[in-house]
């Protein structure tokens, strides 16, 4: 467990941002390679999240969300903004064999927060073909629609299972967890 | 409320955490949860897919150097641009604005001057270490310009109105605006006229049927199409979706190009959202499909169609 960045950053101090690339580069970095189809493109995403940090940071609570986390989720939000005014990526190429090696990398990655943790587990209790739909939405960022000719499902079956997904990932984290201690990432 | 109202607003949000909305099934959202706000409780959908992400993600690359250089210069001026402003007016809410959580950060970066595009594949002939010193260039000189704006000599009082540090704040263009952008900068444009059928969404009135255009860079990966006297869509019952035919796809399958609905009468621009990257296009059509959209469309209904000629 480390000291939490963001509050600080919050708080107008400059040097927290230097701080917030040395331990969050390498996760916008890998996040916009994924979510983007061109190195370009994940160069302006990185510059557009790291803004969105800095003026997002002081509504950073440990109580709702662990900073990593907190952190994904701002990026994802910029990388989903830019998937709608760029084109989409490519499908990926990826299927269950795919699946199967993101399921060991995974484990190596838990202490990235403790959301992961459990949504990692929630992810686990779905049928192979929802887990599949599911990832392809938030792992791999494709549309719903993407996902229906990849797969070859209706639409509406793609959207009911990211929905089931995502629910139960949501009740997943909404178990009590140890309170943070002030000023450290959990 | 009804169940049927919950279960769009559910939907919505699924949609706005996983592929996002466009701005119309936004303001959608925003009504349905103005009514009932329990469904965006913590922890919010968002937070849930972002969880699902971060599980997944195997950090293999540490950010490039040159762009951590690049960031870290933008960091500093937008500290020294906080930190100038708040010594400025300690008392008042911020004079200088900050560009909004929702405009393009890489727009605002290129209006303050600093470069932004690193890759060597788009700017060959600047160097990442070029670059490097062009953005602490642009921070040194948003520092100066907050030192010389500072009272020079501490003693003497202050002027009462002393001009204000602007950041220029680059407004989030209009989707009218984006487009004319696109059609004045495109160098491989194509801009072709919507032919109306018999649909009745085409045929609001009498003797007028839906015209309009749409315009797409292959390029770029985008377009916009533009409609004027389309019939207005009741989302719940049905939406238009477009349709790209590619000669470099078969083309039984054309791309998905959106689902979008038309709120008013008049003229509606809607931007393109291209499912697959488009390389060749022949073809655009619009059909009327069920609300969300359809993998394959029968195309029972087909208002619009514009052929590359």
């Amino acid at each position: 467990m480390s000291e939490a960045i963001l509050p600080r950053l919050g708080r107008g101090n400059p040097e927290a941002a230097e701080e917030l690339m040395d331990r969050y580069g390498g996760l916008v970095w890998s996040l916009a390679r994924r979510h983007t189809r061109t190195a370009s493109d994940a160069e302006d995403a990185v510059q557009e999240i790291f803004l969105a940090l800095w003026k997002n940071a002081a509504r950073f609570d440990e109580l709702k969300a662990s900073e990593p986390t907190f952190i994904t989720m701002i990026a994802r939000r910029r990388l989903i903004d830019l998937h709608r005014h760029r084109s989409r990526r490519p499908p990926a190429e990826g299927g269950a064999a795919e699946l199967e090696t993101l399921t060991d990398l995974r484990a190596d990655n838990i202490e990235l927060g403790a959301e992961a943790k459990q949504a990692a587990r929630a992810v686990d209790k779905l049928n192979p073909k929802e887990r599949e739909v599911v990832l392809l939405a938030t792992y791999h960022g494709m549309s719903h629609s993407e996902i229906a000719t990849h797969v070859g499902m209706p639409l509406g079956t793609v959207k009911t299972y990211i929905r089931r997904g995502l629910m139960l990932v949501r009740e997943a984290l909404n178990k009590p967890r140890p309170a943070p201690v002030p000023g450290v990432a959990t | 409320m009804t169940q049927a109202n919950e279960e769009r607003a559910l939907d919505l949000l699924v949609a706005r955490a996983t592929e996002g909305l466009d701005t119309t099934t936004e303001r959608e959202l925003e009504a349905l949860l103005a009514k009932i706000p329990e469904l965006d409780e913590e922890p919010s959908f968002e937070l849930a897919a972002a969880s699902i992400d971060l599980a997944y993600t195997v950090q293999q690359q540490p950010l490039p150097e040159a762009l951590r250089g690049l960031v870290s210069a933008q960091a500093t001026e937008f500290f020294a641009a906080s930190s100038a402003q708040s010594e400025q007016f300690p008392t008042q809410q911020p004079a200088t604005q900050q560009p909004s959580a929702e405009q393009p950060a890489t727009a605002s970066l290129r209006d303050h001057g600093t470069v932004t595009q690193i890759s060597e594949h788009t700017t060959p002939n600047r160097s990442p270490e070029a670059t490097r010193w062009l953005g602490w260039l642009a921070a040194a000189a948003v520092l100066l310009i907050a030192i010389m704006t500072r009272p020079s000599v501490p003693d003497q009082p202050a002027p009462e109105v002393e001009a204000p540090i602007v950041v220029e704040v680059p407004v989030a263009p209009t989707t009218a605006e984006a487009r004319a952008a696109l059609v004045a900068q495109a160098t491989d444009l194509i801009q072709l006229d919507w032919t109306a059928t018999d649909d009745p969404a085409a045929q609001v009135a009498s003797g007028q049927p839906a015209t309009g255009d749409v315009v797409w860079s292959s390029a770029d990966q985008a377009g916009f199409m533009r409609f004027n006297g389309l019939a207005v869509n009741d989302p719940g019952q049905h939406q238009y979706q477009l349709w790209i035919f590619d000669a470099e796809q078969d083309e039984r399958y054309p791309v998905d190009g959106g689902v979008f609905n038309i709120p008013e009468s008049g003229e509606v621009i809607v931007p393109i959202a291209a499912a697959l990257p488009i390389v060749n296009p022949t073809l655009f059509a619009i059909t009327v499909e069920k609300p969300g959209g359809v993998v394959v469309s029968s195309r029972e209904r087909l208002p619009l169609l514009a052929k590359v000629s």
